[in-house]
């Protein structure tokens, strides 16, 4: 009776989450066909190669398109230089005139930026002087928030950095003057003198211009001041770069700033946060700013630098992260985030109203960014890039268009996924008319209530399946997938993923059971131990140990703010820079867990063995002496770091082992492999003193441990059970896995070759520029920690928890090991049980 | 013809009466086929998916109830439930009988006790979790006093202290409804006994052992059996504390069913809800045949 009564209850609240993921054109629950949806149109103009720069409207309903490309390098010429085009379309992106662009010449070895276009058609560009004799380009950084890369020079080496998004755009010779123009519509051009601009001792701060917005005679400039490192120093970027943000309205005639907006600091409690990160949009006179962490408007008119935030709205919620906003005739305001996900507040209104999700994108993969939008009647023109292209794309709303519920699936997600993404892309490349509904559960991810929230979910998934209701698919990462397999949920994909030797053999075989293969992952990591040549050497949990030991304890470095890190020599480095307990146990835990934990059962002693080696590098780490601020400080911030040898640079979502050893401050790191770890890799074998970088599986209790992730199933009980393995043919198809993911490597061969092409390719033109050429490691690498693979991670809250729970205390020496173990347990006693 | 109209008139009396069930029938259905769709039906479908594999949908017998009872974390769960319950009825029902005698006594002024005891019924249960959290946990404010004063500060979520934590919560907040039940149950006994029983020079201990008590064994059944069935609302307390993991004291019934669902061991769970709710059903059985008999 009391099964009947939790079902019974569960099932009445099973579509809490319905509204929330509601969109326009999701396939009616009811099952009946529906009309009317957003239709997406490319449109992107004949740009070739070439970079888009920028891409806006007009208040006349043109659109406009200036891209710049490099010339080529040819036996006449060989140099390259800056070519700039421009393209107008008057009928929505249907056809694009060409705009000649003689006034270009003149800066064809100028490095041009913030380039935009007005009501009247004249160009309004920042131009950047350089000093020549730094030409060289022998590093490139990615910028981890838009994918745009940059290259960096090897002399002198600067870095911009937003810290709120993790924005890191890094490098630029060294600075001699920048110079603001406007390129008439008749060609004629108009220097604009910026007075603060001008005053800025170059020889001492660079500059990074966000924004540029002229309207008539006023020009909007907004622009952070950064002091330049010395020419060996590393610099590592860890508190909010934004302190030296300025904004300005620049009267054009006379060059002097006529208003702007206030500095305003942002604080959390007692904390004063920093500057806010903002977003800003343009309508005519106005300008708006959207600070992401106040969760405020602003707003000023160009014209006179009056304050209109009390016009502008006061949208609900918090944690909006907007990339783009626009604004239609009635003054509405049209937001994108970095999902995709197009939202409007209705003039006057506080409702942030979700008009088109992200998921409605064909354009939409995983390493694109929505870079600019704008509206023009109904119709949203966004332009799109990413490292596979770049795009502009138009979204009309077709009051016609049917929304056949055969068509429709329903995926469940406990997170967000890129492969869910690349996949969603592709399959709606084959067939637009296919809609996506993803059912993802809204975490508040505080820490008291995330695992009440995530067994909310999973209650509520486990209540649609029994009640025949549940979606088509399921991303199964956190989910009892397990379970699920033993009592026949999932589907058979064996058929679906064609020919098996297409895939990393030992992933697909780990997930095969008797009766099939119900649950396949898209992407995995290899737990990897990195480092110079010693780390060849070792092969398990003890070697790591006598290593550590043979050397010193970490020195920690302190970076609480912009700072300089300072190579130690290679007789003075710890061997893992390791700080605090919790750390190394998370990154040393996967390559034992499976020992330790197979599903049922603890295995006693080598969880003794496990944290008998975790206390012994406790204690030669000296981290009990380690504060737990000084450990935070020493982590950096985003992973990035600038070489003390050589100036190379390096941007990547590391951890802060790995990045201790890029800084020359260790001798291995411990870090999960990836394909684009390769990237990571590449930039850290400049930074040390070894040029070539040696991977080995990570020295632990079980062998050839690896994390498989985005791990997809089909519902076996979908009435789209067919559509359902389409999709998952997608998810695993060569396009979509040949995406870079930080969710892992591709599970497929082929797209592991291409990704390792596109980085061959990649170090082959840094080398035609550069004079510290390159090794090409990775292929041993890869098949060195590829091969091999036995046992996949599935982590377990309740043991992860147990552990971690007894972790300090046991560091500490307030109770010893086999008290710590006798402790884990029996507070896992009754899960134990449970499973039995 | 006599015999004619006498049958002819029993004839109609039996309509009337047939006429007259068929009236109380229609009337009793909305409630039963409520009844049929929210219980009866689901726990027919339980009963069935507890002699049935998950899986292969293959009958399994008893076999799946051997492993229930087998299962050391269900004997654990139903000792737990069983102590707290075999502890906080007692407590609650002989607290909240005391309270409503005071508040009776108290004629008129007791009135807004009636309300104030009432009142944690009507605190949200998340509000409750935040005032756990302040009193008990380690740096809570009842640690806070035992520091000042010089104890050690008592680990209460993770100890056995946990069970008493549960018992106190749920006193606490089951006290006021249990004492309306009383009191409703206290207004119903004739004045005119209680008169009587002075008369005869009966004092206030013999009037409430001797008239209250006898009096309010109905009242009790309807309170032993509410309160039994809070017993079973207390898990959303535990749970948002401490997790579908607490410590072992307070690790009850629904957490194991919880957890078990999550899991989607439907079967094991099915067969677990069927045995606690026979054990329910004959120990309700039974106190009504006792109550009955009491009568």
């Amino acid at each position: 009776m009391l099964a009947a009564i939790i079902l019974t209850l569960t099932a009445c609240n099973s579509n809490k989450n319905d509204v929330n993921n509601s969109s326009g054109s999701d396939g009616d629950p009811s099952g009946e066909i529906t009309k009317g949806r957003y239709i997406e149109t490319d449109i992107t103009p004949p740009v070739g190669k070439g970079h888009i720069n920028y891409f806006g409207a007009r208040d006349d309903g043109s659109l406009d398109v200036i891209f710049t490309e490099a010339s080529d390098i040819t036996e006449e010429s060989t140099e390259q230089h800056q070519i700039i085009k421009h393209f107008n379309s008057k009928d929505g992106g249907k056809t694009w005139d060409s705009i000649p662009t003689d006034w270009a010449e003149k800066f064809k070895d100028i490095s041009l930026s913030n380039i935009m276009v007005d009501n009247e058609g004249s160009i309004v560009f920042t131009a950047y002087e350089y000093e020549k004799s730094s030409e060289n380009l022998d590093s490139v950084v990615t910028n981890q928030s838009t994918g745009e890369s940059d290259t960096v020079d090897s002399e002198s080496v600067d870095i911009d950095v937003n810290q709120t998004e993790g924005e890191a755009s890094i490098a630029r010779p060294k600075l001699l003057d920048i110079k603001f123009y406007r390129i008439l519509a008749n060609g004629e051009e108009q220097e604009i003198k910026v007075n603060d601009v001008q005053n800025i001792d170059f020889e001492k701060n660079d500059l990074y211009f966000q924004e540029l917005y002229i309207y008539e005679d006023k020009l909007f400039i907004a622009y952070t001041v950064y002091p330049v490192q010395s020419e060996n120093s590393a610099m590592v970027v860890s508190s909010d770069a934004s302190d030296g943000a300025m904004n300005m309205i620049i009267d054009i005639n006379t060059g002097d700033s006529v208003g702007g907006f206030e500095s305003e600091d942002v604080s959390s409690g007692d904390e004063n946060m920093g500057q806010d990160h903002y977003t800003y949009g343009y309508n005519k006179n106005k300008i708006i700013r959207y600070g992401s962490m106040s969760s405020k408007f602003k707003g000023i008119n160009i014209d006179d630098g009056s304050d209109i935030s009390k016009d502008l709205p006061k949208i609900d919620g918090e944690n909006n992260y907007f990339s783009n906003f626009a604004f239609d005739a009635e003054g509405n305001i049209y937001t994108s985030d970095w999902q995709f996900n197009i939202s409007r507040i209705v003039s006057g209104g506080s409702i942030l109203e979700k008009i088109i999700d992200g998921n409605e994108f064909i354009s939409a993969t995983s390493d694109s960014n929505p870079n600019s939008m704008t509206i023009i009647d109904e119709t949203i023109y966004i332009y799109i890039w990413g490292t596979a292209g770049q795009s502009i794309i138009k979204m009309d709303y077709d009051s016609e268009a049917i929304n056949d519920p055969a068509k429709s699936l329903t995926i469940f997600t406990l997170s967000e996924s890129e492969s869910l993404r690349n996949a969603i892309a592709e399959i709606r490349k084959k067939d637009p008319d296919i809609s996506i509904k993803i059912d993802t559960p809204e975490f508040s991810y505080e820490a008291d209530s995330y695992t009440t929230e995530m067994e909310d979910a999973l209650r509520k998934l486990n209540t649609e399946i029994l009640a025949g209701k549940g979606p088509d698919l399921i991303l199964l990462d956190g989910t009892p997938f397990e379970s699920y397999i033993d009592k026949g949920i999932l589907a058979d994909l064996s058929e679906a993923i064609g020919n098996e030797s297409d895939y990393v053999s030992s992933v697909i075989n780990s997930f095969k059971t008797d009766k099939g293969l119900f649950a396949v992952p898209a992407r995995f990591k290899v737990p990897a131990l990195m480092g110079g040549q010693e780390v060849e050497g070792i092969k398990t949990l003890q070697d790591l140990v006598d290593a550590i030991k043979q050397n010193p304890a970490p020195v920690v470095k302190s970076v609480n703010g912009p700072g300089e890190i300072e190579p130690i020599p290679a007789e003075e480095r710890a061997f893992l820079y390791a700080l605090t307990p919790v750390e190394l146990f998370s990154n040393l835990y996967p390559s034992s867990a499976p020992a330790i934990f197979d599903g049922g059962s603890i295995n006693k002693e080598n969880l003794n063995t496990f944290l008998t080696a975790i206390k012994e590098i406790y204690d030669h780490n000296k981290m009990g002496d380690i504060s737990e601020e000084d450990a935070q400080n020493a982590g950096g911030g985003f992973g990035m770091g600038i070489s003390t040898e050589d100036g190379k640079a390096i941007s990547a979502f590391c951890n802060s082992m790995f990045q201790a050893f890029g800084e020359g401050q260790s001798k291995a790191a411990l870090e999960n492999y990836v394909s684009d770890t390769i990237g990571i890799m590449a930039s850290f074998t400049g930074l040390n003193s070894d040029p070539k970088l040696y991977a080995v599986h990570q020295p632990g209790l079980s062998n050839g441990v690896y994390i498989p992730s985005d791990i997809i199933g089909v519902v076996e009980s979908s009435q789209k059970k067919d559509l359902a393995l389409d999709f998952v043919r997608c998810m695993l198809s060569e396009s979509a896995q040949n995406y870079y993911s930080y969710q892992g490597s591709p599970v497929r061969n082929s797209s592991i070759d291409f990704q390792r092409k596109v980085y061959d390719d990649y170090l082959a033109e840094i080398e035609k520029y550069g004079d510290n050429p390159r090794e090409t490691f990775e292929t041993d690498l890869r098949s060195s920690l590829f091969d091999n693979l036995e046992t996949p991670y599935i982590s377990n809250e309740v043991i992860l928890t147990s552990i971690n729970d007894v972790l300090d205390s046991m560091c500490k020496g307030d109770i010893s090991v086999d008290d710590a173990v006798n402790k884990i347990i029996k507070d896992s006693e009754i899960y134990l049980a449970e499973k039995d | 013809m006599e015999i004619l109209k006498k049958t002819k008139s029993k004839s109609n009396l039996n309509l009337s009466l047939i006429y007259k069930n068929c009236i109380g029938y229609v009337f009793l259905l909305p409630s039963f086929i409520g009844v049929c769709v929210f219980v009866l039906i689901p726990f027919a479908d339980t009963l069935k998916r507890s002699f049935f594999s998950d899986g292969t949908s293959k009958f399994q017998g008893l076999s799946i109830y051997d492993s229930v009872i087998s299962n050391k974390a269900f004997r654990l769960a139903v000792s737990n439930t069983s102590k707290f319950i075999v502890t906080c009825i007692p407590i609650l029902i002989v607290a909240s009988i005391i309270l409503a005698i005071i508040i009776k006594a108290l004629q008129g002024q007791g009135e807004i006790f009636k309300t104030t005891f009432l009142l944690p019924m009507a605190i949200p249960v998340a509000s409750i979790v935040l005032l756990w959290r302040a009193l008990f946990f380690e740096k809570g404010l009842i640690n806070g006093i035992l520091v000042s004063t010089g104890k050690q500060p008592v680990d209460f979520m993770n100890t056995d202290v946990a069970f008493w934590v549960l018992i106190l919560t749920y006193v606490w907040k089951n006290c006021g409804y249990d004492v309306i039940l009383w009191l409703s149950g206290m207004d119903g006994i004739s004045v005119s006994l209680y008169e009587a029983a002075y008369v005869d020079g009966a004092g206030a201990w013999k009037s409430f052992w001797y008239i209250t008590l006898p009096s309010l064994l109905p009242t009790m059944f309807l309170t032993v059996v509410l309160s039994l069935i809070n017993t079973f609302k207390v898990f959303r307390e535990a749970y948002l504390v401490a997790g579908s993991y607490p410590h072992k004291s307070i690790y009850l019934l629904q957490h194991l069913f919880n957890n078990w669902f999550l899991d989607l061991d439907i079967e094991r769970m099915s067969a677990a809800a069927v045995m606690v709710a026979g054990v329910l059903l004959i120990l309700i059985l039974l106190m009504q045949k006792f109550w009955n008999e009491s009568d």
